[in-house]
């Protein structure tokens, strides 16, 4: 909105009057504008996006979200904060005056149409400097942190495009005034809802009265399970006798299956996101907006947010038809509804509509991309050719003034100022079409010809907003340097804009768009006589350049050359526009490259940086994912949180407390999270390398911003004899995080083959080595003596345990795996381990200076082949007083033992427990259920069903252990879950059973439980952290869920696959975010590339 | 009859050929762009001068012989349009591998003269260098034998070594100092081969070019030392071999597709048309030209140098191609 001018306004008996003089006013302004700038020249482009917010109030007590009609009491407190005002006018509107340029440029603010409504620019335009580019985003936060800071208490700016509840019957505003009042004459929203400068009220009162009646809305309603059908809106009020208007849903106004709206609040209380650019000529400026346009209803289809109207889900996803209707001030002449007798002409298009013009000089700009339908008034197009604007520009300007200016003020009508830009701006700005062709200001010669793209649905997220921003900016780079031709007939592209409406179009639909964008080389005519000339003649004319040396092939061909106009384009997916056609089998014949890798394509020709890049790609991921559906739209977000809402009863109606929880969901997203990607699982990640190859990883406990990496590197297989080195090294858990601390490192001739920290004894971390061997450390924490900030860690070595003898020949065996014992035994730290040898060992370790007692070193048992023993687990049962000790080996085997501690129970026990006098008993040898090593288990505990608090059973029969769950990961790809059912497993040498798999391709190295919970209410989630060895890491939900006869159900779900990295990945490790709710922050590693990728996950299931 | 002769091939401006270098994704490192951009280039010429009746000739009408250079296809420089302060100039010099490093000297002003021509100007803003054999990934996974391999640069191929990266670069300081080249950069260093490499210069480079996957991997460790050193870090997905004999054969031989110049092998009969002789390339230098402030390429290109038959200096070529 430019700056609100103060005056009279003329009631629409007087304005129609002044209608013609006005045009003609206008179209002499122009023409002045048009002659000083024509050939203004502005080297830079600069550009600006707009930023629009509903102001909504959340009441919790209520539990109920308010459009709050605070814009005016929002400005005012943003231009009376004196800290705000040292850097200029915030409020450019209120305080008057140019914005300050060159000074430290906080964004401004603008009153919009609504009075629940904000919009918010940058401080000063943006270049295309990368530097600007990745400010972007930051300043859109800061828009929203100082609008935020100047409302009152409860009140949000929102960016959702429309209101959910706007125009129902409760109190849906706030403060509240009822409906039907005399301007809008709505049964639904009062006039209180429109800013009240003069200009808006006026605005809507005149559409209403040159249309003759009331706006019409008619949005088809989204039709659910238990959807009324057919529909009638039921808010719709037949009875309702204040205003001659109110006969309209009498005369059948409101359609059957649709919700009905009736006042321009509808669709211009919707916010937008709208970028202008500075062109840097009147010539580019009319490329770009010819080139913009075909671009237009497949960015509304990537951005669609609007689901919802009146507390009704529609069938649509988009705003743009609304507003069209909501500002349509055609009469029923114009419309075609009656017979031309008034009216000068009928006129297809609302004054909000998709453009209808193309209007580039541009020798590709082929007749029969034009409108056929367009209308013009001829009088006005003639004297702009008169005036010697040339047919093209002429014509588009001369079909904008086909439109009655809507607001006139009295005392713009005395005189004419040739040298203003008023009358011209009544009709270009009351022109709301998706591309607008902008003259420089004549008050501001610093400003060029600039070109607006409009059709784009504001965003949930700045993240998201500042990426479609700057996509669109690199597109319009993309356009000038391929010299791209996007050009198809303009009546496609106003079919496309319907197609953009239709739910889910951005997946499911198709649009007509080009097939080859880029320049035609082939036939250069004329034959210049190529003289063998020497290669460094200069150059002597002074022509323009031409495309090696031909003339541009294109200006001298005729159409008849051209193929013709409908083999140019054809019907493609948005994800064919968007990503190119190698994401997806298409259409064969098209060859549209993608616009995705177009600017890919464009950033690798210029100088990016690295990190600059990155930076980029996060945006334009966001883009390929909204087009190939791995991303959701707002739209569709919007709507299965509505539906998936216990308060939602499948009828289309969107609730108070529905509105309420999405709202406030909203505003908690956003507050809480960094940027919309990572709510979608695609976070920001990034890597680090180390210098050996990482295998095992765990997290400092008393400092879990730290971890420490055990790495193992082995030298080439030629190398006679292998050199093995390895090193433990600590490292700050995000790459960024602590760079102050000191962090230690040791190194060694031997590898590190896995970590553990004691879960007793935190500052005890075990390490097994390649020397048959685990080595205890101590973590110490140093505390600088001033700060008492943590000045470094070290690792102290303490002792160390052998575990494995030498073989015969001498060779040293590989700890391939440990684990602590919760408990100790005998007062010592217990262990169970296994070793490349293949034994599965329990271990009593000595403390710290004993020697140690090999006879507290016993096998459990053996793999076959003394293949390597991978992974074991022990579990003390307390029931059935025994120790369960599981292993899995090379051989595929899953192995279980159990050793019976005897007497009593086992806390007496243990104390004197010694191993030697124990006799390991192997329960059973699984070898049916992996085809290849069994190298991970996890012991997943008590059957949910025997869970804490339900196990009453458990005491009904003491000698029965409960079920347990487990898991087993194998080289097989597979992860499955298996039940050791009882009762006493002591007797059982049954078969063991898979009850749930899932096939993890790449392998399952090791797997971690990040999370148990209960949804709903017998279903048990198990949130499991996998290292996929050969394919990245994965998120696996696994599910349990009792059903009705008490038989249970057990699913899998990859919640997540990370596939980042180029290696096998060892370990994997997670903590919980300390800022996003349900967000886990990984870190997993990979063996030969050495890398250590940072990445995160949220649990959007999680209450 | 073989003969001896250095072939100057150019792409012309590639921008306005997007559909040609276009064709595959374009994230990995690739040479589409060049070998496509020549492709297109020698056809267009070809197929615009196709009368006459003698095919083992057609090529005459196209190209330019200047003492034993022949310019594949003529050169038609295509001057910038706006004054030159508007433009960043950037060009990329690849030093291609097996090719002796003395040559490098010669090699380098040959190459840049033919930049400053096509784009009409006195001086590049920026050039990035690229060595043979140095490759950001190959020094990830063994950079200790790899180093070895650079102190023993006595080894098979000297130009691999850093003495050789050092002598290169005192001509490009050359040009430096002369005002022709503003800033110097590299490509494909890791730290430790930019901490050997600075204490050997005078002029130190300010960019560091590397090849950057999906997941935006750099070592923290180059990030840090780039930091420190005020080198900054750019991306680029140009692959190693830019431009490997077999494929300068293709592209001027007699197959499908092919510029109809050579013959199909070095020691094709000579009842066959096209010139015979071993044909190796011997550098290539990408130019692009960015309005900088509004973003645009306006023209982007490559020139590169192959050498049929015998080079003048007499050294062996290893080429067999």
């Amino acid at each position: 909105m430019g700056l609100l001018q103060l005056g009279t306004p003329l009631g629409w008996d007087k304005a129609k009057d002044a209608a013609g003089q006005v045009r003609e006013w206008g179209i002499e302004q122009l023409l002045t504008i048009w002659r000083k700038n024509k050939d203004k020249e502005r080297a830079m482009l600069l550009w600006g996006d707009e930023i629009e917010y509903l102001v909504v109030e959340l009441d919790q007590e209520q539990q109920k979200a308010r459009l709050s009609l605070s814009q005016a009491e929002v400005l005012q407190a943003l231009s009376e904060d004196k800290e705000l005002q040292k850097h200029g006018p915030i409020v450019p509107d209120y305080q008057g005056g140019e914005v300050v340029k060159n000074q430290a440029t906080l964004p401004t603010f603008h009153p919009e149409f609504g009075r629940f409504m904000l919009e918010a620019t940058p401080g000063k335009p943006w270049s295309i400097d990368f530097k600007d580019l990745l400010e972007v985003e930051e300043d859109m936060k800061l828009r929203r942190v100082i609008a935020k800071q100047h409302m009152g208490k409860g009140q949000y700016p929102v960016t959702l495009t429309t209101f959910p509840r706007l125009g129902t019957k409760d109190d849906f505003i706030t403060p509240y005034y009822p409906p039907s009042g005399p301007a809008l004459r709505s049964q639904f929203v009062p006039d209180e809802i429109a800013n009240p400068h003069i200009r808006f009220p006026t605005l809507a009162a005149n559409i209403r009265s040159r249309r003759g009646r009331k706006v019409e809305l008619n949005v088809p309603v989204f039709h659910d399970d238990k959807t009324q059908w057919p529909f009638h809106d039921p808010t719709v009020n037949y009875h309702m006798h204040n205003w001659p208007e109110d006969d309209d849903v009498r005369n059948g106004a409101a359609k059957e299956n649709c919700v009905y709206m009736d006042a321009m609040a509808f669709g211009m209380g919707s916010c937008c996101l709208q970028i202008t650019f500075q062109a840097k000529n009147i010539n580019e400026g009319r490329v770009l907006y010819d080139q913009l346009s075909p671009l237009g209803p497949i960015l509304l289809a990537l951005t669609a947010a609007t689901p919802i109207y009146k507390g009704f889900l529609v069938d649509t996803d988009v705003r743009w038809n609304q507003i069209s209707r909501a500002v349509d001030d055609r009469t029923r002449e114009e419309l075609g509804e009656v017979p031309l007798k008034n009216d000068r002409w009928q006129i297809p298009k609302s004054r909000y509509a998709s453009n209808s013009t193309y209007i580039a000089q541009d020798s590709r700009l082929r007749p029969e991309y034009l409108d056929p339908n367009l209308v013009i008034d001829q009088k006005l197009k003639q004297r702009l050719l008169d005036g010697g604007m040339d047919d093209m520009l002429a014509t588009h300007f001369a079909h904008l003034f086909i439109r009655d200016p809507l607001v006139i003020f009295a005392e713009d009508l005395k005189e004419l100022d040739v040298n203003g830009s008023n009358h011209f701006e009544n009709l270009q700005s009351t022109n709301w079409q998706h591309m607008r062709f902008k003259p420089p200001p004549p008050d501001n010669p610093n400003i060029g010809w600039r070109v607006e793209f409009r059709s784009m649905e504001i965003q949930m997220t700045d993240f998201e907003n500042a990426a479609f921003s700057i996509f669109i900016v690199l597109l319009s780079r993309v356009i000038l340097s391929f010299d791209l031709n996007l050009y198809i007939p303009i009546p496609r592209t106003t079919e496309n804009m319907e197609v953009a409406h239709r739910r889910e179009a951005v997946l499911n639909d198709k649009f007509w768009f080009r097939k080859n964008p880029f320049p035609r080389k082939t036939t250069p005519s004329p034959s210049p006589p190529l003289q063998p000339q020497h290669h460094d003649t200069n150059q002597t004319s002074s022509e323009k350049p031409t495309v090696n040396g031909f003339a541009n092939s294109a200006s001298g061909a005729h159409s008849s050359d051209l193929p013709p106009v409908d083999d140019e384009y054809c019907l493609m997916t948005v994800n064919e526009i968007i990503n190119g056609p190698g994401s997806m089998a298409g259409d064969k014949g098209s060859q549209f490259p993608g616009l995705i890798p177009l600017v890919r394509h464009y950033l690798s020709s210029l100088n990016v940086s690295v990190t600059t890049r990155c930076q980029l790609e996060r945006y334009l991921d966001l883009i390929a994912g909204r087009a190939n559906g791995s991303l959701w739209t707002n739209s569709k977000w919007i709507r299965h949180f509505v539906r998936e809402h216990p308060e939602y009863k499948h009828d289309s109606a969107v609730s108070e407390k529905v509105t309420y929880d999405l709202i406030n969901t909203v505003v908690a997203d956003i507050e809480q999270r960094e940027d919309w990607s990572s709510k979608n699982g695609a976070g920001w990640e990034i890597s680090r390398s180390l210098d050996q190859e990482p295998d095992c990883i765990a997290i400092v406990p008393d400092h879990p911003q730290y971890v420490v990496i055990g790495t193992y590197s082995l030298s080439a297989a030629s190398d006679t004899p292998q050199t093995k080195r390895g090193s433990l090294q600590i490292h700050t858990y995000s790459p960024d995080g602590g760079r102050d601390v000191e962090l230690d490192r040791l190194d060694f001739d031997f590898g590190i083959y896995d970590l553990q920290f004691h879960p007793l004894h935190h500052e005890w971390l075990g390490a097994a080595t390649s020397h048959g061997e685990i080595r205890f450390y101590v973590v110490t924490s140093h505390y600088d003596e001033v700060t008492d900030e943590l000045h470094s860690l070290k690792l102290t070595y303490y002792w160390h345990v052998p575990i494995e003898p030498h073989s015969d020949n001498g060779n040293q065996a590989i700890i391939t795996f440990f684990q602590f014992l919760e408990t100790e035994i005998g007062r010592l730290p217990s262990l169970v381990t296994t070793t490349q040898f293949g034994n599965t060992r329990l271990v009593k370790a000595p403390i710290a200076g004993a020697t140690p007692d090999l006879s507290q070193n016993i096998v459990i048992h053996k793999q076959s082949m003394e293949l390597e023993a991978w992974t074991t687990v022990a579990v003390v049962d307390t029931i059935t007083n025994q120790i369960l000790i599981l292993s899995g080996g090379d051989d595929s085997q899953l192995i279980i033992s159990s050793i019976a501690l005897s007497g009593g129970s086992y806390t007496e026990a243990d104390a004197r427990l010694d191993l030697t006098r124990l006799s390991p008993q192997k329960l059973l040898a699984d070898r049916r259920n992996h085809s290849a090593g069994v190298v991970a288990i996890f012991w997943l505990g008590r059957h949910p069903s025997h869970a804490m608090g339900e196990g009453t059973d458990v005491q009904d029969t003491p000698a029965q252990s409960p079920p347990y769950l487990f898991l087993t990961g194998s080289y097989d790809e597979h992860l499955r879950l298996f039940l050791l059912p009882s009762p006493s497993l002591h007797d059982q040498k049954s078969r063991l059973e898979t009850i749930g798999t899932i096939h993890l391709e790449g392998g399952v190295w090791r797997i971690i439980l990040l999370d148990t919970y209960t949804t709903e209410v017998l279903v048990t989630n198990y949130i499991l952290l996998i290292a996929g060895h050969a394919t990245g890491a994965f998120v696996v939900r696994l599910t349990c869920k009792r059903g009705l006869d008490d038989d249970w159900e057990y699913a899998f779900k990859v919640e997540k696959q990370f596939t980042e990295h180029e290696s096998l990945v060892y370990a994997v490790v997670a903590k919980k975010d300390e800022l996003v709710h349900g967000k886990w922050d990984v870190i997993s590693t990979s063996f030969y590339d050495k890398k250590i990728c940072n990445w995160g996950w949220v649990d959007e299931e999680k209450e | 009859m073989a003969a001896n002769m250095k072939l100057i091939l150019s792409t012309s401006n590639v921008m306005s050929s997007g559909q040609s270098v276009m064709r595959r994704p374009i994230y990995s490192k690739s040479n589409v762009e060049l070998v496509n951009g020549l492709r297109a280039n020698f056809s267009l010429y070809q197929h615009h001068f196709s009368s006459s009746n003698n095919p083992s000739d057609a090529y005459k009408q196209w190209t330019t012989q200047e003492d034993n250079t022949l310019f594949v296809p003529v050169l038609r420089p295509q001057t910038l349009s706006e004054p030159r302060e508007s433009y960043d100039i950037t060009v990329k010099l690849f030093y291609l591998p097996g090719i002796p490093a003395s040559r490098r000297c010669k090699h380098t002003r040959e190459a840049i003269d033919l930049v400053l021509k096509e784009l009409g100007v006195q001086s590049v803003d920026l050039l990035i260098v690229s060595f043979p054999g140095v490759s950001f990934d190959a020094d990830d996974d063994g950079e200790e034998e790899m180093s070895e391999d650079e102190s023993a640069s006595a080894d098979s191929d000297d130009s691999q070594g850093l003495d050789a990266q050092v002598k290169s670069w005192k001509v490009l300081e050359d040009y430096h100092s002369r005002g022709i080249i503003s800033q110097l950069g590299l490509s494909e260093f890791s730290s430790d081969r930019l901490d050997k490499f600075l204490p050997e210069v005078s002029v130190r480079p300010t960019v560091d070019q590397i090849n950057v996957k999906d997941c935006c991997v750099v070592p923290k460790t180059l990030i840090m030392y780039a930091k420190n050193n005020n080198i900054e870090l750019l991306t680029h997905n140009d692959c190693m071999d830019i431009l490997p004999c077999g494929t300068t054969r293709e592209l001027l031989g007699p197959g499908d597709g092919g510029a109809h110049i050579l013959a199909s092998n070095p020691d094709s009969p000579d009842s066959e048309p096209g010139l015979k002789g071993n044909i190796e390339p011997q550098w290539v230098i990408k130019y692009t030209a960015v309005v900088k402030d509004r973003g645009v390429v306006e023209n982007k290109g490559y020139f590169a140098m192959a050498q049929l038959g015998e080079s003048e200096d007499g050294l062996p070529s290893k080429s067999k191609c």
